[in-house]
C-alpha cells in the first residue's frame, strides 16, 4: 500500500485554514443505574477539507462515542452531550432532530465497522442508494438510479449496472463496505466519519478500501475522521492523529511525529506493543493493567495507574499542553525521551 | 524463542510431532450438487518445540485445518499423524484419550468460558475430565496453572464477567495446558484483544512454548503477530498452501506472489520517511471455494499471471532447503519483501 493522501501538511497550523469540521470541548455522559458517568471529556479537534485525521485508541477510549456524539446518534434520554461540532457554519449539537436528519448525509456521514448493520437485508442495494439520493435531493427516480450506478462505479464495484439488483447478502464484506461508502458519499457531505471501516476486512481488501477513501477524500475535498485501533492504518492513511485514552485526547500531532517521537507514555506504549518483523524473538512491550472503569476514573492523569513514568505530580488533573504545534496531556513530557517506532533498531 | 533461527532446519530433520498430509475437508451444502472443498490437499509438519504459524484471509480454510487436526471436523481424505499415531483413524474412547495431547485456544475468550464457573472450577474441569490426581493434587495443580499464565491466587474465585479479555484468555490458556498437551493449537487466540493486552498474551505464549517444551500451531490472519511468534509460516490461499518458509526469510524474501501481496497490504506503523516502496495493492477478493479458478487459485489476482497458470495447478515444491512454494515461476520471480 503506497503512502496515501497528501502528506507534508502534518506540522502546519490548521487554525488558519477553514475547517470542514470543528469540534470544541465535546463532553458525553451516560445515565447508568449508579448515576451519570462521563464517557468523553473535553475533546476538541478540527479537520480541513480533503484531510484525513486519525483518532486512535483501544476499547473504552471513547473514540466511537465521540463519533456518535458528533452525529447525534447517542441514545436520547440515556445520554447527554455538550460542546460544539461545527460543519460549515452550523453547530450539529444545536440542531433539532429534524434539522439533524437533514444534515446527516448532506453535511456529515458516517460508516461503520460492520456494513451489514447499516444495510437493510431486505432491499436491493440500488434501491437503498436511490432512497438515500431522493431523501436528500429533488430528482426523479430515473436520475437517482443513474446516479446510483455511477457512484457504485466510483467506489470500485465491478459491473455496477448489474450489481444494483443485488441484495446485501450476495456481496462480500469488502463489496458491502464499498456500498456503504457509496451511500455515505452520494450526497457529497463535507465530512465523513469512518469508524473502524476496515477492521472486519481482510488485509488485502483493507488496503483497497483505505486507498479508495484517500482517493475520494482528495477528489471531492471530503474531510475524513478515521477512527481505528490500528496505528498502522493511521500511518498509511492520515496526516494527523489524535490518541485517545479513557475518554480524553492525550496526544495530538502529525502522524510522523507521533510515530517517531511520541510525547505521551500511552502513545509510546501502543507503538511498542505492536509486533514487528524486525523485533522477532524479543518480548513485546505490554502496558500493565487495564483502562479504568468510567465509574472510577482517577482524578489526575487517567493513565497514571498504568504509567511507568508516573510521579506524585501526575495525580493532579492534567491539562492539554501545547508545545510547538502539537498537544500532549502529560506534565512530564519534556523530561521524558519516549521510544517511538524505531526504538531499539539500529539504522 | 531464542532458537528461532535453527529451529526451522532442526524441525525438518527430526521426526515431526504432527504431520498433516494431503488433508482434504469437504462440506456438503444444502441444495448444492458438489460438496464445498474447504481444504484441498494441505500438507505440513510441525516439529517438536516448534511454533508453526498458519496465515490466511477469511475463507482460506485455516480454522477448518485446526478443527480437522483436532478431529472436530471429519477429514474427507489425507492423514493427521501425531507422534506416530494416525489421529484420523481413531474413534471413541481412544480418540478422546489421544486428543488430550492436542489442546486448543479460541478467538473469543469470553465465549470459551462458562459464565457461572469460577476460575478455579474452569481450570479444574479438564483435570477432572482427564482423571488427573487427588483433591489436594488438584488444588496444587490449579494454582500452578494459574501462576503459569501470570495470574495470582486472587483470581481463583472470580467469575469471567469480572475479568478483562486478556485475563480471560489467560484462564483459557491455563485450561488448555491443564492436561499437559504436546501441541497447543491457537486459532486467532489474540485477534479480539486490544493491542496493549495482546502483547502480553503473545509474550506469554512465547514463554510457555519455551518453558514447557511444547509445539504450537498458531493460526491468525495477522501477519505481524504470526511473524513475531512463529519459527516457520505456512501461507494459505483458498484451501491450499501457497508457501511454507522460515518466518525471517518469508518476510524478507517472499517466494509466492500472494505472500508478496499480503506483505504489501499489511499497514506499517512507521513514519512516512521510513517507508520503503512496495508493490501496488492487489485487486479483487478471494474467489469462493465453491468454484475455485482453474489452474493456480491465485491467478485471478496475480500480477505475474501467465497462460500456464490457467491450465496447470502448481504443486507445492521445495525451492531451497526449507522453503516450499506453489508457483510455476517461483524461480524466476524477484519478489519484494519487508525490511527485516
Amino acid at each position: 500500500m503506497p503512502p496515501a493522501c497528501c502528506g507534508g501538511h502534518a506540522g502546519e497550523s490548521h487554525a488558519s485554514m477553514t475547517a470542514a469540521l470543528d469540534v470544541r470541548s465535546l463532553d458525553a455522559y451516560f445515565q447508568t443505574v449508579g448515576g451519570e458517568v462521563q464517557a468523553v471529556r473535553d475533546v476538541s479537534f478540527t479537520v480541513a477539507p480533503g484531510e484525513i485525521v486519525g483518532i486512535v485508541g483501544e476499547s473504552g477510549s471513547g473514540k466511537s462515542v465521540t463519533a456518535l456524539a458528533i452525529m447525534g446518534l447517542l441514545p436520547a434520554g440515556l445520554s447527554r452531550v455538550s460542546g460544539s461540532a461545527v460543519v460549515g457554519s452550523r453547530d450539529l449539537l444545536g440542531l433539532s432532530p429534524d434539522e439533524l436528519v437533514r444534515a446527516r448525509g448532506r453535511q456529515i456521514s458516517m460508516i461503520f465497522q460492520e456494513p451489514m448493520t447499516a444495510l437493510d437485508p431486505l432491499f436491493r442495494i440500488g434501491d437503498q442508494i436511490i432512497e438515500t439520493i431522493r431523501a436528500n435531493q429533488q430528482v426523479s427516480r430515473r436520475a437517482a438510479a443513474d446516479r446510483a450506478v455511477r457512484i457504485l462505479t466510483d467506489v470500485g464495484i465491478p459491473d455496477a449496472a448489474g450489481r444494483v439488483r443485488a441484495y446485501p447478502h450476495q456481496l462480500s464484506g469488502g463489496m458491502r463496505q464499498r456500498v456503504m461508502i457509496a451511500i455515505a458519499l452520494v450526497s457529497e457531505p463535507a465530512v465523513l466519519i469512518a469508524d473502524e471501516p476496515t477492521t472486519a476486512l481482510d488485509v488485502t481488501v483493507q488496503a483497497q478500501i483505505l486507498e479508495l477513501l484517500a482517493e475520494l477524500s482528495r477528489e471531492h475535498g471530503t474531510a475524513v475522521v478515521l477512527i481505528t485501533h490500528d496505528l498502522g492504518v493511521v500511518a498509511e492513511t492520515c496526516t494527523r492523529v489524535h490518541t485517545m485514552y479513557a475518554g480524553e485526547i492525550v496526544e495530538e500531532c502529525g502522524v510522523d511525529e507521533a510515530l517517531s517521537e511520541p510525547k505521551h507514555p500511552y502513545t509510546s506504549g501502543l507503538i511498542q506493543a505492536i509486533p514487528r518483523a524486525d523485533k522477532r524473538g524479543q518480548p513485546l512491550y505490554s502496558i500493565p493493567g487495564r483502562v479504568p472503569p468510567l465509574t472510577s476514573m482517577p482524578s489526575g492523569c487517567r493513565f497514571e495507574p498504568r504509567c511507568e513514568h508516573a510521579r506524585e505530580v501526575c495525580r493532579a488533573p492534567q491539562p492539554l499542553l501545547q508545545p510547538g504545534g502539537r498537544a500532549v496531556r502529560c506534565c512530564r513530557y519534556a523530561e521524558l525521551a519516549l521510544p517511538g517506532s524505531f526504538a531499539g533498531i539500529e539504522r | 524463542m531464542s532458537a528461532v533461527a535453527d529451529n526451522g532446519a532442526a524441525a525438518a530433520n527430526s521426526v515431526p510431532l504432527l504431520s498433516a498430509s494431503e488433508l482434504k475437508v469437504d462440506f456438503k451444502l444444502p441444495g448444492a450438487k458438489a460438496p464445498l472443498r474447504a481444504v484441498d490437499g494441505v500438507s505440513f509438519e510441525i516439529g517438536r518445540r516448534e511454533i508453526f504459524g498458519l496465515i490466511g484471509e477469511s475463507g482460506s480454510g485455516k480454522s477448518t485445518i485446526a478443527r480437522a487436526i483436532m478431529q472436530l471436523t471429519p477429514v474427507s481424505s489425507g492423514e493427521v499423524v501425531l507422534g506416530g499415531m494416525r489421529l484420523d483413524r481413531l474413534r471413541g474412547r481412544e480418540l478422546r484419550r489421544q486428543r488430550q495431547r492436542v489442546q486448543m485456544v479460541f478467538q473469543d475468550p469470553h465465549d470459551a468460558l462458562d459464565p457461572r464457573m469460577t476460575v478455579r472450577q474452569a481450570i479444574e474441569e479438564p483435570l477432572r475430565a482427564g482423571n488427573r490426581g487427588s483433591r489436594a493434587d488438584l488444588d496444587d495443580r490449579v494454582t500452578d496453572l494459574l501462576h503459569r499464565v501470570d495470574l495470582d491466587d486472587s483470581y481463583l474465585d472470580r467469575k469471567p464477567h469480572t475479568m478483562s479479555g486478556g485475563q480471560k484468555q489467560r484462564v483459557n490458556i491455563a485450561r488448555a495446558l491443564a492436561l499437559e498437551p504436546e501441541l497447543l493449537v491457537c486459532d486467532e487466540a489474540v485477534s479480539s484483544l486490544d493491542v496493549s493486552v495482546r502483547a502480553g498474551i503473545i509474550n506469554l505464549l512465547a514463554d510457555l512454548q519455551r518453558d514447557l517444551d511444547i509445539s504450537v500451531l498458531f493460526i491468525s490472519h495477522d501477519l505481524g503477530v504470526v511473524a513475531h511468534l512463529a519459527d516457520r509460516i505456512g501461507v494459505l490461499y483458498l484451501g491450499r498452501l501457497a508457501e511454507i518458509a522460515p518466518a525471517g526469510s518469508l518476510l524478507a524474501r517472499p517466494r509466492h506472489p500472494y505472500t508478496e501481496a499480503l506483505l504489501a497490504a499489511e499497514p506499517e506503523p512507521v513514519p512516512s520517511t521510513r517507508r520503503v516502496s512496495r508493490p501496488p495493492v492487489i485487486a479483487g477478493e478471494m474467489p469462493s471455494a465453491a468454484s475455485p479458478p482453474s489452474g493456480c487459485r491465485f491467478r485471478t489476482r496475480c500480477r505475474y499471471v501467465q497462460e500456464l497458470c490457467g491450465t496447470q495447478e502448481p504443486p507445492l515444491q521445495r525451492v531451497d532447503r526449507d522453503t516450499l512454494v506453489a508457483c510455476h515461476f517461483a524461480d524466476k520471480l524477484q519478489l519484494t519483501g519487508r525490511r527485516a
